[in-house]
């Protein structure tokens, strides 16, 4: 024990050495640009290990918490003024450690991945950069004592998202997708800062617990209505719906795939998305004795997780799959929170952290190796479409790929099996219609899920095929005519530009396998995928005993020969057997749809054409939303402006042009001559002493 | 009286750290003598290894027991050592912007270290001097070397021209300062140690006679002069402009902090029985301060006047936390100096950097700087931002500690007023700042599209860049990580005597017993000890 | 014995014509001169009050020793700016010298 003691002492090295990392690239990449591009190898290797003691230092952690080392907090103060106090620090309990572990290992892989990924990238290092930054700013959200510091951390992590979605600046996509995920992430943040800032004034703290305690006082006594203590909540719920992409504030995960896959695994599946669980986690204390706000963040989750699904049987592209699925499974994690099975959905998070970081590193592999046959552009080597039969070619990525699936399909013994079917059950002790939207998601999911698998890896390599290759381009011509209108980009020039880079473009007729590098890490993830879920199956619950409420006390662990005894078969194999059933249902569909074409998806597709398109134009959300929010503050703005010109601005421009025409003109005073600047001062002189001395 | 009663009783090694700053001068001097043109490559660091020196020798008088000495000319209590060492730190700033700056005009090195040195020294004692002839000779220490300095340009005639204006309104603003004194002297019955002045002045019990109140309103034409108030400014953009920038980046934060040091010591220790006139006039200074500062620093075209106008303003800003004599308000002055001489010192460095570069000092030239130069735009935005106050730059905090200790002490009025025109400042700071990163490369400005490769190895620039870096660095995180700084400046009020009693003063203002009266015997025991 | 009041008005008038002597003058060594009459006011103020009100100690004519000695040097760093600006700029008129302005 003597030997943990400094472990905890400096416990905050773990997030200031990715920073320092950053910190240090970054300067280097500021001051000697083209120097530091060329050290490639260099910063990556300098940056990766600085991850890897992060991650050494958050596995020792991890180990004394569950030895039973009780809470550190280490926190001194920042600012003070009378009772006015800020405190900043850090505090390592069971959540943090998890999270940091969770944080560390993904990251970790994923910076090792990246250097296959992005071997011939010209932004490598400024990619390392970014990622470093990242991972600094999660860890240091991971660990923080109090709301404040969260909310620091929180744009921190929302910023390295929107320099990272954005890192191929020079594509159109990539930089309208960060702007999205800025503005969307924008309306979360400022109801969480709203309701952060309305919690501090009533309960004067930024304390996880102290809030909850005197927030639930409050509301005893009255000084405080329950609807208002809701509207708080609410607001502060903001935050982790827009970060967790909760609907209706989802919109910007899909759209954040065009970024670097690298990204999309570590930001927008394993950590960063994950970042509002974990807030409503902490936050907890304040949640719960709300009923109102549970239930809405219930069915916020529940919703979120079948219109995520729903979305991801029609995608093409196999990222935005990847995303809407990702989208999904959040939800359940938020349903899981909602109906208070807190365990239930950090463990969720846990699982799904590894085998959807597994998945997209798969896809990026997937992408890469297709990149050889139909050059760089994301819109062929990302679409579906045109992969199929790449199990031969590629048997490592197939295999993890086959893994992912089945953990998040919820096929026993895999990770994903355990916690979907925890949260599954709490549910329905809670609500048996969240429950049944909950399973028959299940289903939606293993069904999408093999449709991918299956088209990726199975089958015939269909990537050479040049008519198919046309026709998505024509596709996507015709949908940027649509939705961008005259003037945004002449579509002719597009198919030159297109036509001119096939020609230099010497393509591989197959695709292979990606470099060690790449496939490494996906091997590492498949680990967890498989076995994780075993430390909190049903029966002992070691994750549950780890990781439960702060308010809640949890009885002792049975041994396992007891455990087993005494379990209640029936009630599990019911619940299991049911969510294990409808999962097999949907894979057998894929199978018969995708794999032996038994049945034609288009003859589907066309006969229920409204609920087709309904799910492959995303539930038209983005229409709407361009139509109300976009379109209408557009109205509203130009009907504004009108007034704002004559009114407002005159006002204002005046106050400014007043400003400015009173600079210029007490300007000329300034006359450069140093005997009137005597003279002004000796008259200041004696117009001070005759104003005091008549005062 | 045997000489050893005699050294202690001047308990001369209170200005240990000026006898460091004369040493280092005389090595440099004679050094510069022995080895001509070669000691340019030592005699640079030998003046930062002696100014840090007396750093050091600052630190270690941190607290100590018996801060009067040379019968009681000289105070060295905590206060003044928070001033000598913010004048310190400021030299020892200056000295490597200065390096590549004077070698390239083709004059000494040595000599203008030496004449900084001076200057320093002067500053030093001003800001622990405790009465009028050591004041004065203080004063004019700094003031000549000033001129010197400012003047340094031989050849360029805007030198020259600056030097003779600063030459011509500074003396004749010391003229009046020392007409002041005189009066002081006369009105107090012949006495020279501030606290016997305002002893007598209390004594005699006249309610605010108005001799008194000239004497007030001349010595505080001296103090304006040295801050840089509005309508004592005027000088400040002509000599801005045509000095040699590290002598301007000297003068807008060791000069200016010696003004303050003087302001404070001279109006809290003299001044009691006027006091309401001395705030009342402070009053106003600042808020003209603020107000034309901030309003004629948006028709600039050049850098050096526009930061000069900037100075003229944060003065202002500075001169709330003295106008509301709350131990906040003092303590958050000394905060926003030492603040200020990061960002301040930060902001020069950027501008000498790239007067290096390019030549050019217009505001105008520095449009699409970031495509040539990131680095030196990063710099000089943070710098500025921090000027202008954004968050969670240093300027921020300082700003919110001043008006946030103005409001506690109901100084509302100078607070909307520090509020509305940092607002107006916050334009003008972020138009260079959005000059700088102007994407468009016909935007560019010919300066910068003939800007030399960016070199580091020339001779004299290490030390700029490593300057550079930390007064950037100081800037950035001297916000978030206030909190010692916040305890140097706090400490340094409440272990100063001098102004707990002031403070007392001003919280019990109907108190009928004089604050002198209380704390004279503890000084003077502190003199007979 | 002249009383004390006299003095105070010599030095006074003295210090006003300083002032516009400094204010008026167009010839640079003029202004330098009238800078020295403002220091010299300021000497007889304090010679008087010495005089009158101090004569055991005397410090108001120590003072005055460093003032002569302080504008002495006061007046050779002007006398020397002015030279240089001569090289300069060939004049010594102050309406010439508005190169610094606005």
């Amino acid at each position: 024990m003597e030997l943990i003691e400094p472990i905890y002492q400096y416990a905050w090295l773990v997030p200031v050495l990715p920073l320092v990392g950053a910190a240090i690239v970054g300067t280097g990449l500021i001051s000697y640009s083209q120097t530091t591009s060329t050290l490639r190898r260099p910063s990556a290797v300098f940056i990766v290990s600085l991850t890897g003691a992060a991650m050494v230092l958050s596995f020792l952690l991890f180990f004394s918490q569950v030895q039973g080392h009780e809470v550190y907090t280490r926190t001194f103060e920042w600012a003070s003024a009378g009772d006015f106090k800020l405190t900043m620090g850090y505090t390592i309990d069971h959540l943090a450690a998890l999270m940091l572990v969770i944080v560390t290992t993904v990251a970790f892989l994923v910076m090792v991945y990246t250097d296959g990924y992005m071997a011939h990238d010209p932004g490598y290092v400024r990619f390392y950069a970014y990622l470093s930054l990242f991972s600094s700013s999660m860890l240091g959200l991971v660990i923080s004592p109090n709301l404040l510091q969260i909310y620091v951390f929180w744009e921190l992590v929302g910023m390295c998202s929107y320099l990272l979605i954005g890192f191929w600046y020079g594509r159109d996509g990539a930089a309208d997708a960060c702007q999205k995920a800025f503005i969307t992430n924008r309306v979360g943040d400022f109801g969480l800062l709203l309701g952060m800032l309305a919690l501090f004034w009533a309960t004067g703290s930024f304390e996880f617990d102290v809030m909850g305690e005197r927030l639930t006082a409050l509301v005893e006594n009255g000084s405080l209505t329950a609807g208002v203590a809701t509207i708080f909540a609410v607001l502060i719920f903001l935050g982790p719906m827009a970060k967790s992409a909760q609907f209706p504030l989802h919109v910007w995960l899909p759209d954040a795939m065009e970024g670097p896959t690298p990204i999309s695994a570590l930001i927008h599946a394993a950590t960063m998305v994950a970042a509002g669980i974990f807030l409503v986690a902490r936050m907890f204390p304040v949640f719960e004795d709300l009923p109102t706000v549970m239930t809405a963040i219930a069915w916020v989750g529940c919703f979120t997780a079948f219109m995520g699904a729903s979305i991801a049987i029609t995608q093409n592209d196999i990222k935005k799959g990847l995303a809407y699925s990702t989208m999904s499974q959040l939800g359940y994690m938020m349903l899981a929170m909602g109906v208070g099975a807190y365990g239930a959905g950090l463990f969720h998070l846990m699982t799904h952290a590894y085998f959807k970081a597994m998945l997209f590193l798969c896809s990026g592999s997937v992408i890469h190796g297709m990149e050889e046959v139909v050059g760089h552009d994301p819109l062929l080597a990302q679409d579906m479409r045109l992969m199929g039969g790449l199990r031969k070619y590629m048997p490592i990525t197939s295999a993890t790929f086959l893994v992912g699936t089945l953990a998040i399909c919820g096929i026993p013994p895999f990770a994903g099996f355990w916690s979907k079917d925890e949260i599954l059950g709490s549910t329905f002790a809670v609500s048996p219609v969240l429950w049944a939207i909950g399973w028959l998601t299940a289903g939606i999911t293993a069904f999408y899920m093999f449709r991918m698998y299956f088209s990726t890896f199975e089958g015939e390599f269909r990537g050479t095929n040049k008519e198919i290759q046309t026709q998505l381009k024509r596709e996507q011509l015709m949908a940027m005519g649509a939705s961008l209108g005259p003037g945004a980009m002449n579509p002719q020039e597009l198919t030159l530009d297109a036509e001119a880079e096939h020609g230099e473009d010497h393509h591989a007729a197959t695709p292979h396998e990606s470099p060690i590098s790449m496939t490494l890490p996906l091997v590492a993830l498949a680990v967890p995928s498989v076995l994780i879920g075993l430390v909190g199956t049903p029966f002992v619950n070691y994750f549950e005993a780890f990781i439960h409420p702060p308010s809640e006390e949890v009885e002792a662990l049975l041994p396992w020969s007891e455990a087993f005894a005494e379990f209640e078969w029936s009630e599990f194999i019911l619940m299991a057997g049911s969510s294990v059933g409808i999962g097999l249902i949907g894979i057998s569909l894929a199978i018969l749809m995708y794999a032996q074409k038994k049945i034609d998806p288009a003859a589907i597709a066309n006969q229920i054409k409204p609920l087709y398109q309904l799910s492959k134009n995303k539930w038209y959300i983005d229409e709407i939303y361009d139509a109300v929010f976009v379109k209408g503050c557009r109205g509203l703005a130009k009907q504004t402006l009108t007034m704002d010109v004559r009114i407002v601005d005159g006002i204002v421009n005046l106050a400014g042009f007043v400003t400015l025409v009173t600079g210029e003109g007490l300007k000329y005073l300034e006359n450069g001559r140093a005997q009137f600047y005597a003279l002004i001062v000796f008259g200041a002189v004696l117009g001070l002493v005759l104003v005091s001395g008549i005062t | 009286m045997d000489f050893t009663n005699l050294a202690s009783q001047l308990n001369a090694g209170i200005i240990l750290p000026e006898g460091i700053v004369v040493a280092t001068l005389l090595v440099v001097l004679v050094g510069d003598l022995i080895a001509g043109r070669a000691s340019t490559r030592w005699t640079p660091y030998a003046t930062m290894a002696g100014l840090s020196l007396a750093i050091v020798a600052l630190i270690y008088q941190w607290d100590t027991a018996t801060p009067l000495s040379f019968l009681g000319s000289f105070m060295g209590d905590d206060l003044s050592i928070v001033f000598r060492g913010i004048i310190v730190l400021s030299a020892i700033a200056t000295v490597p912007m200065s390096i590549r700056y004077i070698e390239q005009s083709g004059t000494s090195l040595a000599e203008f270290l030496v004449i900084m040195m001076t200057a320093t020294l002067g500053g030093m004692f001003l800001s622990g001097a405790n009465d009028l002839v050591t004041i004065f000779v203080a004063l004019e220490t700094l003031s000549i070397s000033s001129y010197l300095l400012t003047g340094y340009m031989k050849r360029d005639p805007r030198s020259n021209e600056a030097a003779l204006k600063y030459l011509l309104i500074g003396a004749a603003s010391s003229a009046i300062f020392l007409y002041g004194m005189s009066l002081l002297y006369g009105l107090s019955g012949g006495k020279m140690k501030l606290l016997e002045i305002s002893q007598s002045f209390v004594a005699a019990d006249s309610d605010a006679p108005i001799g008194i109140i000239v004497a007030l309103v001349f010595v505080i034409a001296g103090i304006a002069f040295k801050i840089a108030a509005v309508p004592f400014h005027q000088w400040t953009p002509d000599v801005y402009e045509g000095s040699p920038t590290p002598v301007v980046a000297f003068l807008s934060v060791g000069s200016k902090t010696a003004g303050f040091a003087l302001a404070i010591r001279l109006l809290v220790a003299v001044f009691p029985v006027v006091s309401e006139q001395w705030h009342f006039v402070f009053t106003a200074l600042a808020i003209l301060s603020m107000v034309l500062g901030n309003v004629v620093a948006l028709a600039q075209t050049s850098m050096k006047r526009l930061l000069a106008y900037s100075s003229i303003a944060q003065a202002g800003f500075l001169m709330i936390g003295l106008v509301v004599g709350t131990e906040a308000g003092y303590s958050s002055m000394i905060f926003y100096l030492l603040i200020y001489l990061f960002m301040n010192l930060g902001g020069f460095t950027c501008v000498i950097l790239f007067s290096l570069r390019t030549g050019t000092d217009q505001i105008s030239e520095y449009s699409g700087l970031y495509q040539k130069d990131p680095l030196l735009t990063l710099c000089l935005s943070i710098c500025l931002l921090s000027l202008g106050g954004i968050p969670p730059l240093a300027g921020f905090f300082g700003k919110l500690y001043i008006f946030w200790a103005g409001w506690q002490a109901g100084a509302y009025g100078l607070v909307l007023v520090g509020l509305v025109t940092s607002v107006i400042s916050i334009y003008y700071y972020i138009r260079v700042v959005k000059m700088m990163v102007v994407k468009e490369p016909q935007e560019m400005s010919d300066a910068i599209s003939n800007y030399p490769e960016v070199r580091w190895d020339l001779p004299g620039l290490r030390p700029l860049q490593v300057s550079l870096i930390l007064a950037v660095v100081a800037t950035s995180l001297a916000g978030i990580l206030s909190n010692p700084l916040f305890t140097l400046a706090n400490n340094s009020v409440s272990h100063t005597p001098l102004l707990q009693a002031a403070i007392d003063q001003q919280q019990a203002p109907k108190a009928v017993v004089p604050p002198v009266a209380t704390i004279a015997p503890a000084v003077t025991s502190v003199a007979q000890r | 014995m002249i009383p004390l009041e006299f003095y105070l008005l010599l030095a006074a008038a003295l210090f006003c014509i300083g002032i516009y002597g400094l204010v008026t003058s167009r010839n640079v060594i003029r202004v330098l001169m009238s800078i020295e009459l403002l220091l010299n006011a300021v000497n007889i103020n304090l010679m008087a009050f010495s005089n009158y009100l101090d004569p055991a100690t005397a410090t108001g004519q120590v003072f005055t020793v460093f003032v002569i000695s302080i504008a002495a040097a006061e007046a050779a760093v002007g006398l020397a700016i002015v030279l240089a600006i001569y090289r300069n700029r060939d004049t010594v008129d102050m309406e010439e010298f508005n190169l610094l302005k606005w």
